[in-house]
């Protein structure tokens, strides 16, 4: 019995010895000074350093993207940081080139500050802000994408250019982007058109909410956005990759009424295929909107008796036999990444540029 | 038993028994996996050991998930692990001493034994207690079924015997190079290759 | 002197933590794939085990032996790993960032290997006294480094050559493993121990 008593004592004041050695240490050791980082050339702040870029400017309200929860993976949180270079971690080694090191290419997630620093990020970061919307509907399309229609509570109006993407906070503070699915004309609202992931995060957060429930996101973010240029748009969405379409498809339609637009839209199966009666309406209606709906999980076309719409097997097929090569075409993709290749290749082989595509990768 | 078989208990440990079996699913608790094995009665002990603390502290670990503040996670699996592990050494040193000699301080490497540590991190704190049980005996099973096939390979071919008991009669020339450090590698190597041949065959595809 | 530098050199190659004694075979098998990194690893390793070697060491001697409690060593041991990589952790960041880039990120990965734990076990069944416990898992520290790196190296021509399919990664390694214990091994008669 003693010697259990004795255990019990020794290993609860050793417990406690550590735990104060640990915090005397962290209020002593870990103390960094204070330090100015320039942004952009033109915005200032004094911030205590330590802490990883991205967080200090997170609580500056420079809401930096980020879809891999600081883990260094996703690289959306790149920065080019011109005065007082660090020297690369190795887990920034791995995910950025060589090239884009040596011009001073970091990840904000990782890079900690220690010194003043002078950083440059894309100017769009300075106006993205935090926003608080509820759920006002989620509609089912198919058996695993649910639209959301939210509307923005504080601030209530946003401004974004059609094919960009907001971030959303689940509750444990890590961001995944998803694409706006909306028109820009509506300020006080946005659509997602989210697709459930079996092992996702976010998808699996967001399909658990109802009607009313509160939503924190930041946007708008991206430069994958329709250009105001005069060329003709051609558009070619996979699955979900719909999405961001909506909002480039009606821009080009209702705004710049000279520019002729396509769209090959591809799924799996016609079930998939979800509001494709929408866009045949809208081919109706725009006499400059042609419309090529396609199946990429079967290897026949099918030719559809209500309408007469025949769906191509698969948009890499549909794209060989549809689309006239034009100088003055502009290509916007959105899809998975084995998607998003295959139809660059196909446009390539058609004759655009690269410079000329513009494409979203999940 | 028909019944049992579609609950989703059943699921998980056959998940966590083959597909995610600790050895050559998960690469995990390879370093007891080659030091133990050498005797099969040696694996043998070592196995029964992983399945008891694993499932009890899997089990205490998802009994208290929500309880435990995230930042001091890690020690407190630890904690729970070690204290288990200090009880079962005990029991060894008592109750089979010359097993507990020839384990040496392996039994205490438990504690580090990434399977542990991996199940109560990735599995337990997330799911209630008779989910992250029937997981944890899944887990410790697999581990235990794989040490002791490849124990059986090194003590019948290095030594003819097999739980101490000769099966390969006094002419059998021992292969000294399974008995030795190199041995367990080549063992461990070939048999993480039957069996991706096994599931490649049945078309399972654990990646 | 000369039994020093023998615990030394027998850690380092016939004694090889990580090829004889199978410690720390998870991150072996892990981080081997790229020379930067394992040797970034073995670093880290190297520094904890000789800071956590000889603290452990001290508690042992000083507190747990006195009072018969011998029993509470896993326990105390695994606290001392976790708190020492922690504020290792915290000292190198402020203090040395240099070191930090090589190898700060492997630190918390550390706290769970067991080749720091077994070190410390082991120095206890061997019964060394303080200057050998320094020699000694210094020594395994950089033998393990000397293994993982040897194996980083190794790995790189697995791109160019072609193993069967169904060995994957984790079987590869094991084999590799398996030659490079017996090359060590060759050196077995030069060390007495």
């Amino acid at each position: 019995m003693m010697i259990f008593l004795k255990a019990f004592l020794v290993m609860n004041t050793f417990g406690i010895l550590i735990l104060l050695i640990l915090i005397v240490i962290k209020r002593y050791v870990a103390v960094y000074g204070e330090y100015t980082i320039t942004i952009n050339k033109e915005k200032s702040i004094k911030v205590t350093g330590g802490q990883p870029l991205s967080s200090i400017l997170f609580k500056n309200d420079i809401f930096i993207p980020s879809a891999c929860g600081g883990k260094g993976t996703c690289c959306l949180c790149t920065c080019k940081v011109t005065e007082n270079i660090s020297e690369p971690l190795s887990i920034e080694e791995a995910v950025l080139s060589y090239c884009d090191l040596k011009q001073g290419l970091r990840l904000t997630c990782q890079t900690k500050v220690r010194s003043d620093m002078e950083i440059e990020i894309p100017e769009e970061y300075l106006n993205v802000q935090r926003f608080v919307g509820e759920i006002v509907t989620i509609t089912k399309l198919t058996h695993d994408i649910k639209r959301f229609e939210i509307k923005l509570k504080n601030p209530d109006e946003i401004h974004f250019k059609s094919g960009q993407y907001i971030m959303i906070e689940m509750e444990s503070g890590e961001t995944r982007a998803y694409s706006i699915a909306s028109t820009k004309s509506l300020k006080d609202r946005i659509k997602l058109e989210i697709k459930k992931v079996p092992e996702g995060l976010c998808s699996t957060y967001l399909h658990g909410l109802k009607v009313s429930d509160h939503i924190v996101l930041y946007g708008p973010y991206g430069e994958f956005h329709l250009k105001p240029t005069q060329n003709r748009v051609i558009c070619a969405a996979g699955g979900v990759g719909i999405a961001s379409m909506w909002s480039i498809i009606h821009e080009a339609l209702t705004e710049h009424t000279d520019r002729d637009v396509e769209l090959y839209y591809g799924a799996h199966s016609l079930d998939d295929l979800y509001d494709y009666g929408y866009f045949i309406d809208m081919a109706k209606k725009y006499p400059n909107f042609t419309f090529y709906p396609c199946r990429s999980r079967k290897s026949e076309v099918y030719t559809d008796p209500e309408t007469g719409y025949t769906f191509e097997a698969g948009v890499v097929n549909s794209v060989k036999k549809n689309f006239q090569f034009t100088h003055d075409s502009e290509v916007y993709l959105c899809g998975p990444p084995a998607f998003v290749d295959t139809v660059t290749a196909a446009f390539i082989e058609k004759g655009i540029k690269e410079s000329r595509i513009h494409s979203d990768k999940f | 038993m028909k019944k049992l078989t579609k609950t989703k208990g059943f699921s998980y440990f056959i998940e966590s028994l083959w597909y995610n079996n600790p050895i050559f699913g998960m690469i995990l608790g390879i370093c007891s996996a080659l030091a133990v094995t050498t005797k099969l009665v040696n694996a043998f002990v070592m196995g029964v050991s992983v399945i008891v603390v694993l499932t009890i502290s899997s089990t205490i670990v998802s009994l208290i998930r929500k309880l435990i503040p995230e930042r001091i996670r890690i020690i407190t699996f630890m904690v729970i692990i070690a204290t288990f592990v200090i009880m079962i050494d005990f029991i060894l040193k008592i109750k089979f001493p010359d097993i507990s000699r020839s384990l040496g301080p392996y039994v205490g490497l438990i504690i580090t034994n990434c399977v542990l540590m991996g199940r109560a991190e990735a599995f337990s704190i997330k799911q209630p207690p008779h989910h992250a049980f029937v997981d944890a005996l899944g887990a410790g099973m697999g581990y235990t079924i794989s040490i002791l096939i490849i124990a059986a390979f090194r003590e019948l071919l290095g030594a003819g015997t097999l739980f101490g008991f000769t099966i390969l009669g006094k002419n059998w020339t021992k292969w000294s190079l399974i008995s030795i450090p190199s041995g367990a590698f080549f063992v461990l190597g070939f048999y993480i290759m039957i069996v991706n041949s096994i599931n490649k065959k049945l078309g399972i595809n654990n990646k | 002197m000369k039994m020093f530098l023998v615990i030394f050199f027998a850690s380092i190659i016939t004694n090889n933590i990580a090829l004889t004694y199978f410690l720390g075979m998870c991150p072996f098998i892990a981080i081997s794939k790229n020379i930067k990194a394992a040797s970034g690893m073995g670093l880290a390793v190297t520094f904890v085990m000789v800071i956590t070697s000889a603290v452990n060491y001290i508690i042992y001697t000083y507190i747990l032996s006195p009072l018969e409690l011998h029993f509470l060593s896993f326990i105390i041991f695994i606290f001392t790993i976790a708190a020492l990589v922690q504020m290792i952790e915290m000292i190198i960041d402020r203090f040395f960032p240099v070191l930090y880039t090589a190898f700060g990120i492997f630190l918390p990965l550390i706290t769970v290997n067991c080749a720091i734990l077994g070190i410390s076990l082991f120095m206890i069944l061997r019964e060394y006294k303080f200057i050998e416990v320094l020699f000694y898992s210094a020594g395994s520290g950089l033998g393990w480094m000397l293994a993982i790196v040897a194996m980083a190296g190794l790995r790189k021509y697995m791109i160019i050559s072609d193993p069967v399919d169904s060995l994957g990664d984790a079987g590869i390694t094991a084999i590799l493993a398996g030659l490079m214990t017996m090359g060590f091994f060759g050196f077995s008669g030069l060390l007495n121990l």
